[in-house]
């Protein structure tokens, strides 16, 4: 029987504070919410933990936020970032590391993501491309939320994917009724990070162009799909996820734009095995 | 030592790092052989990936892999002209890779 959708959604938000979650991504997420921090103090806060700050330091030299010089403080990267994008990048590299050891290829393919929207968003020219950069990075964060809360079901649908040789998503939607997009999203949302960052997580296996942020959905939609057709990772993933041709006509974009992006992906992405 | 998936891993092969449930228990220790009974029991213990004893896959061999793994994932999808001409680009790529 599949369960209740609103019954799910409160299971997930009542584990808002996962196992690995450190304390410091609730602490930081109160402080950009509230309009009395300075960049100062928020910057104080991070760097008061040395292994966050070390994280978030090397995410943003790692290469998909695509900037020039290097970024040596955490007081840099917030002046430069902002207070939305710092927040998302404390959550990222906690994220990242529960995603390393979680499923095979998924944090592979998390950063292939990542990096991949960033092209698409170059080829677009399209200002502050870090939210959906990071969205590309968390499209998937809902398969971790589920073998981390849902271990009986998450097998169930492991093994549904596996013996019908169906999509991982076809087989969350029969067993549970939503879709790790959706179950990301709730996660995301308790935490209060902005809708143009949680809409493309949420619909990237569902892209509809009559959203609120259907230009950045469609990215992370299409770069989640380049990065299966290239190898880079499967997060339990066999078979190719369905492309929505209104997300090429909502970024106004063909093949030939593809190939040029794939080029690049081929070319930039070396240092990310392809399995 | 390398990471593999469960559906790789076949009996006789080493384990390099400790097998831990999602609690931090230890299933398997270092230098523990997998054996048919052990891989079947893999996936109900919630273990997705392993690393094992051994060097990677030589090139030929990985990219024949990476080749069959692509023809699967657009298996199904030859009527869907986009999507044929993504996967040849892809081809394209792990070919000349």
């Amino acid at each position: 029987m599949v369960p209740d959708k609103d019954q799910l959604r409160l299971q997930i938000e009542k584990i808002s504070n996962l196992p690995t979650l450190p304390g410091i991504v609730t602490r930081i997420s109160a402080m950009v919410d509230s309009p009395k921090t300075t960049g100062r103090q928020l910057g104080a806060e991070i760097a008061k933990d040395q292994v966050i700050s070390a994280k978030v330091l090397k995410l943003v030299n790692s290469g998909f936020y695509g900037f020039s010089q290097p970024i040596s403080t955490i007081q840099h990267a917030v002046t430069l970032l902002g207070f939305d994008t710092v927040k998302s990048l404390v959550l990222s590299s906690t994220v990242l590391d529960m995603m390393k050891d979680s499923l095979p290829g998924l944090w592979e393919h998390s950063i292939a993501c990542a990096r991949t929207s960033s092209f698409l968003a170059a080829h677009l020219e399209i200002d502050n491309p870090e939210e959906i950069s990071t969205a590309g990075l968390l499209h998937d964060l809902g398969k971790v939320i589920l073998r981390q809360t849902m271990e009986r079901e998450f097998k169930q649908i492991v093994q549904m994917a596996e013996r019908r040789d169906v999509l991982f998503f076809a087989a969350e939607k029969k067993i549970l009724g939503v879709n790790h997009g959706e179950i990301g999203g709730w996660l995301l949302q308790k935490w209060a990070l902005p809708p143009k960052l949680v809409e493309p997580i949420v619909d990237h296996h569902d892209f509809r162009p009559n959203r609120d942020h259907a230009e950045n959905t469609a990215i992370v939609h299409l770069a989640d799909i380049l990065s299966h057709a290239e190898s880079f990772g499967n997060g339990l993933d066999r078979r190719m996820p369905p492309l929505a041709p209104s997300a090429l006509e909502t970024l106004k974009i063909n093949i030939d734009d593809l190939r040029d992006v794939m080029e690049q992906m081929n070319e930039e992405l070396r240092d990310i095995p392809r399995t | 030592m390398r990471k593999i998936s469960i559906e790789e891993a076949k009996a006789g092969d080493v384990v390099a790092e400790p097998v831990q449930d999602q609690n931090g228990r230890v299933l398997l220790p270092v230098g523990a052989k997998l054996s048919q009974a052990v891989l079947s029991r893999l996936e109900g213990w919630g273990v997705f990936t392993l690393d094992i004893e051994g060097e990677e896959a030589d090139g030929a061999e990985s990219k024949e892999r990476l080749l069959d793994a692509l023809e699967h994932r657009f298996a199904g999808l030859e009527d869907d002209e986009l999507m044929m001409q993504i996967k040849e680009i892809a081809r394209g790529h792990l070919i000349g890779n």
